[in-house]
């Protein structure tokens, strides 16, 4: 280390002890909202977790009326719209950064970042209401009995469907979720430096073998937070949800029959519910932080595992 | 400042003048001088025509909240009230459903929420007003902190989205028999409407519909009976007519509809079947779960083979709904249609309506209606600073006034559900109840008009500057 940098940075004093201040002031801030709001949310959820114990997650006895909790048919009706929305949107979405950066004409890269950037910000509210008004009817009398016969009336597939179904909600939520998947994947991939994909090129690689085998994996750390964003607002997406999916708290077991996610439930319960419920809803919620944890967690787990691979 | 006993001349002037008097009267000038200066140029306002302009010098804002039931009412009321006066000043209206409305006023301090709206009033009894709250209620209130007013008549509409074909049948007209279409509607009873929502009948070609509909083609199509996901004063007339009609009661194990609509959760009944409950709604997989009113219809309407319950005013507003409204089996055994004329002959074999006597479900009478109920205006009995919406405050109020801008809010917020819950005979300047007639819902019987207007007359002030005023009028 050279030693005058040090000095440099080591007497704090004047303006540079304020500066440090700040910055340690505004990151304990930060600190404290984090923890005071995950305190406050289990804190909240405890006496629903006490009244109702493990079977909280094990139970598909939703009926606030009777006191009872058991959340299991929203767990994986959150889990299934998820993993719809993510089984749609990773493959399609890096395909479409992958084509906007490597693919189009150079004079349209912009206007069709500039519009995926504009779907990505679109509110969740309106894709619900397409959803809604729009999909369900189609749902219904189309892609359900299509499925419904293709696959033989298989108990996840079986009718019959109204429309309102937790694959409707996959299928919204990938929409949604797509725009992002593709944003920030495009920025990852856009970022990888232009010498590696020139050098791969020089060396006799085609296009092809450029982008799957230099361009994919360098951005790959990007990618992987691109997806993790796109998965935690799947997960916890409300209002789009809320509005297509019909709304059950019972275990249905076909896709194409309505269904309930943790979130879409929250503000359904919310009005006039008792303290007891009450506390059953940021139990919900407690479980939904879990989950966005896990996603981070497990996004984190494959950086490092890729990072390690990169570097062997 | 005292409070006045209203004359019976004007009673905008009369409120006028309580306002006036009260800033006067701190200011040390005599009451019975401005009584006597202010009241005759006001007198000509006539009765339920009250101008907000004793607002003029602080634009108090109010806020209503909860039934989305009344919701269609609501926000044509406000918009008349206030082309009649301009100077009143609304947030306007938020159609968040009965329970949330309840929720919303209770907590008016914090929410905004001047009067809630619920199809479900609270009752009579502070042990009715604690379920209601389901704990949620400001300690120390009984049932006497709130007030609560009848401000409309409706019907509920059973929409469904199928296209039955209606035979033609030989009928005389003129003397000579031709083959003429009599039934433009399915027919349906409570009985029947309550073992579709419990999943007893799952196919619209089923029995039960076909012998209540001789003639008419049914297709085979799955029934998918639209519910609510919130907490709905509309569902809870709802059940309460499958109840009356079917009934059934709390807790047996075979009869048709099991769940009496429950206050403390303004009914959620279909969420699953108690302990002894044979018949869960929950069992019935093809349930969907809307929220609001306006999310019943919208599934309804696209969501082939749906059924659901609306307020008729829905139905005007969605004409693609119109294609669908159930003819109702009442207690005189005649199938009726949900027309202003049929809700009206209903609510008129009902008397002596209050907060704890609102049900006029399944009512006698061949003409009438069956599925019908009131929706209710709940205020706090006191507007003062420490339960009001006061966030609204303008700018140039003072803390030390603040419990008198609470008085402004109140006072807008009684003149305004006055208006709303009465019939006008000026048709210039048309009541709140002739706004409801031509918004699809019927206009109160006049006695139920007269209790409100004594609901009214219990609404105060903030006592912080004397004497807590009424608000109100005695017409």
């Amino acid at each position: 280390m050279d030693p005058t940098r040090r000095k440099r940075r080591l007497p704090l004093v004047g303006s540079d002890g304020a500066y440090w201040a700040l910055l340690y002031g505004v990151g304990l801030i930060f600190l404290g909202i984090c923890g005071a709001f995950l305190y406050s949310t289990i804190d909240n959820s405890l006496s629903a977790w006490q009244h109702q114990g493990f079977s909280l997650i094990t139970s598909s006895n939703w009926n606030p009326d009777a006191s009872q909790y058991g959340a299991l048919a929203l767990i994986v009706g959150t889990l299934e719209t998820s993993f719809i929305a993510l089984l749609f949107a990773v493959p399609i979405g890096i395909l479409c950064a992958v084509t906007m950066v490597h693919l189009v004409p150079r004079r349209l890269r912009t206007p069709l970042s500039s519009f995926v950037e504009l779907l990505a910000a679109i509110p969740s509210v309106v894709y619900g209401m397409v959803g809604a008004l729009v999909l369900v009817a189609w749902f219904q009398s189309t892609l359900s009995p299509w499925l419904e016969s293709v696959t033989h009336n298989f108990v996840l597939f079986s009718g019959p469907a109204s429309g309102n179904s937790t694959l409707l909600a996959g299928l919204v939520l990938f929409v949604m979720i797509l725009p992002t998947i593709a944003a920030f994947s495009r920025d990852a991939i856009a970022s990888v430096p232009h010498e590696q994909i020139e050098g791969a090129l020089s060396v006799g690689a085609t296009k092809w073998q450029t982008i799957w085998r230099v361009a994919l994996p360098s951005a790959r750390a990007g990618i992987t937070g691109a997806v993790t964003l796109g998965a935690a607002r799947a997960v916890g997406e409300t209002i789009a949800v809320a509005m297509v999916i019909g709304n059950a708290t019972s275990l249905t077991g076909s896709i194409l029959k309505t269904g309930g996610t943790l979130a879409a439930t929250i503000p359904n319960v919310w009005d006039g519910a008792s303290p007891l419920t009450t506390s059953a809803l940021f139990a919900l919620g407690t479980i939904l932080i879990v989950f966005t944890a896990t996603i981070n967690a497990v996004g984190r787990q494959l950086l490092r595992r890729s990072q390690v691979g990169l570097a062997l | 400042v005292q409070t006045i006993t209203p004359t019976n001349s004007s009673t905008e002037g009369d409120h006028v003048n309580r306002i006036h008097l009260r800033r006067i009267a701190a200011a040390g000038a005599a009451v019975g001088v401005s009584l006597a200066l202010a009241a005759p140029a006001l007198a000509a306002q006539g009765s339920h025509g009250y101008p907000g302009s004793d607002l003029q010098s602080q634009p108090a804002t109010a806020e209503g909240a909860g039934s989305t039931f009344a919701a269609p009412l609501e926000n044509a009321g406000i918009n008349e009230y206030q082309r009649l006066n301009p100077n009143a000043s609304f947030t306007g209206y938020l159609a968040v459903g009965s329970g949330a409305g309840e929720k919303d006023v209770v907590n008016g301090q914090t929410t905004g929420v001047d009067w809630g709206a619920t199809d479900v009033p609270f009752g009579a009894s502070s042990s009715d007003l604690a379920s209601a709250c389901a704990g949620t209620c400001p300690g120390g209130t009984t049932i006497g902190s709130f007030t609560q007013i009848p401000i409309g008549l409706g019907g509920e509409a059973i929409i469904y989205n199928i296209k039955p074909t209606f035979p033609k049948v030989r009928v005389k007209v003129h003397g000579v028999f031709v083959k003429k279409q009599v039934q433009f509607d399915l027919n349906l009873t409570g009985r029947v409407i309550a073992e579709i929502y419990n999943g007893t009948i799952q196919k619209w070609n089923n029995s039960k519909i076909k012998a209540l509909n001789p003639g008419v083609g049914l297709p085979s199509t799955t029934i998918f009976p639209v519910d609510r996901a919130d907490s709905s004063g509309t569902q809870y007339i709802m059940t309460n007519f499958l109840q009356v009609s079917t009934g059934s009661t709390v807790g047996c194990t075979s009869c048709v509809w099991p769940w009496a609509p429950s206050k403390s959760t303004i009914s959620s009944y279909d969420k699953t079947g108690g302990a002894g409950n044979t018949i869960g709604v929950a069992g019935n997989p093809n349930t969907v779960n809307s929220l609001h009113n306006g999310g019943v219809a919208a599934t309804v309407g696209s969501t082939h083979g749906a059924i659901g319950f609306v307020e008729d005013s829905y139905v005007l507003l969605n004409p693609k709904l119109k294609q669908g409204v159930a003819n109702i089996y009442n207690k005189a055994r005649k199938y009726v249609a949900p027309t202003a004329g049929a809700v009206a002959a209903d609510a008129a074999h009902f008397s002596g309506i209050s907060a704890a006597n609102f049900s006029i479900v399944f009512g006698a009478g061949s003409t009438s209606y069956p599925i019908a109920g009131y929706t209710w205006a709940i205020v706090w009995t006191n507007f003062t600073a420490s339960n009001a919406d006061i966030s609204s405050v303008p700018s140039g109020v003072t803390a030390g006034s603040v419990n008198q801008y609470a008085d402004e809010v109140g006072a807008l917020t009684v003149k305004y559900l006055d208006w709303l819950s009465h019939t006008s005979t000026s048709t210039s300047k048309p009541g709140g109840q002739n706004v409801a007639a031509a918004n699809g819902y019927v206009a109160m019987p006049t006695s139920v008009q007269s209790y409100a207007t004594s609901q009214l007359a219990k609404i105060t002030g903030s006592a912080a500057d004397g004497t807590p005023e009424l608000l109100s009028y005695n017409p």
